[in-house]
């Protein structure tokens, strides 16, 4: 069960989080955490290393002793292992690392090596390394705090909401909420915030990096590039592979079906 | 009980990377014998049976799976995971759990 500070200041029914959503979609991002680090008791921001670090800088504002946690993957950029220690220290937070399950690791290196996913794929190694522990972690949080963004990727993240059940990682026993303080901010937005408070940043920023992951996995974009085109870049025809939309519409177009609709 | 499974083919003639992987998975588990039917959505011909089920039950996706009960009601599966547990009670292992988690949550891995 979810324990709030005030049980009755959020619901969690999809009407209520619906009108929550439509109250806190036009407030600032400051504003919207002041909210939730009030309300929640286990709640913590997601870092990933990259420029979700205003997240923290808003946060830390709020509250010194706000939870932070992050995903080491063991194949981050020496920059933003980097980055992390400084961002640490910045803010003089006890950042959370979670890791890896070593066993899964270590089976899956040891079968098909240090770089599998351009062969097989992104998938497997990306659910050893990032959800698996992701979902640990989530499982003794009741809510977390993402920087994800509208403006990231208009094909996944296009609606990105406020606030919503995390409905991948809710289970029947344990529903977990998920805020995204940034998300209706741009791009544009968070740099000039980062500008104007001088809020540490990872130097790969200044390389072309937008979106920052595992450096196998992860490279710089050119100019109006979307964030996603900096990550696995080398399988997007693989990644359809299994889709059967061209063949659908092809079989709605076909003779027969459009006779049959005649 | 009725079970189909359709499984796409690529022009190549193999199956798609998933459909390989759920069916040997179903093999593995010595499930093979209780599905009925396995359907071919043909990447090389778009009029093939498994295209029409995939475009009459609106499924973007292979492999998934239709599952006849005894009063005729169609259900469909699009999740192996959830598939597996309801139709044939088994844990799918976290691997596949993973897995399935990744397939409808295409964002999941973009943190």
């Amino acid at each position: 069960m979810i324990q709030l500070a005030d049980p009755q200041a959020i619901a969690i029914d999809p009407a209520s989080l619906a009108a929550l959503e439509a109250d806190l979609a036009t407030k600032s991002p400051q504003k919207i955490l002041r909210l939730v680090l009030k309300q929640f008791e286990a709640i913590a921001i997601s870092f990933s290393g990259a420029e979700d670090v205003v997240l923290i800088d808003m946060a830390a504002k709020i509250n010194k002793d706000v939870r932070v946690f992050t995903l080491d993957t063991g194949r981050l950029h020496g920059e933003t292992y980097q980055f992390i220690d400084r961002v640490r220290k910045h803010y003089n937070l006890k950042l959370e690392m979670v890791f890896p399950d070593a066993a899964l690791v270590e089976a899956l290196v040891n079968a098909k090596g240090f770089y599998s996913f351009y062969q097989d794929g992104h998938k497997e190694c990306c659910g050893i390394r990032k959800v698996r522990p992701l979902r640990r972690k989530l499982s003794t949080l009741d809510a977390w705090i993402t920087g994800q963004r509208q403006d990231q990727n208009p094909s996944t993240r296009a609606n990105v909401p406020v606030v919503q059940l995390d409905t991948a990682f809710s289970t029947e026993d344990h529903p977990l909420i998920k805020f995204n303080p940034l998300a209706n901010w741009t791009s544009t937005q968070v740099w000039q915030y980062i500008r104007a408070y001088e809020v540490p940043y990872n130097p790969l920023h200044e390389r072309g990096f937008v979106s920052i992951g595992c450096e196998p996995c992860t490279r710089a974009i050119l100019p109006h590039q979307q964030e996603r085109e900096g990550r696995w870049w080398w399988e997007t025809a693989k990644e359809k592979e299994c889709g059967l939309h061209a063949a659908i519409n092809a079989a709605q177009d076909s003779p027969a079906a459009i006779a049959a609709q005649s | 009980m009725n079970i189909i499974v359709v499984q796409k083919i690529k022009r190549d003639g193999q199956p798609c990377a998933k459909s390989a992987k759920v069916l040997g998975d179903l093999n593995s588990r010595g499930l093979l014998p209780q599905i009925h039917r396995i359907v071919a959505a043909d990447e090389g011909d778009p009029d093939s049976e498994g295209y029409e089920l995939a475009a009459q039950f609106q499924v973007e996706a292979a492999p998934f799976f239709l599952v006849e009960r005894d009063g005729g009601d169609i259900q469909v599966y699009e999740a192996y995971a959830r598939f597996l547990k309801e139709v044939f009670q088994q844990e799918p292992s976290e691997a596949e759990e993973i897995a399935e988690m990744m397939a409808q949550n295409p964002d999941l891995d973009f943190i």
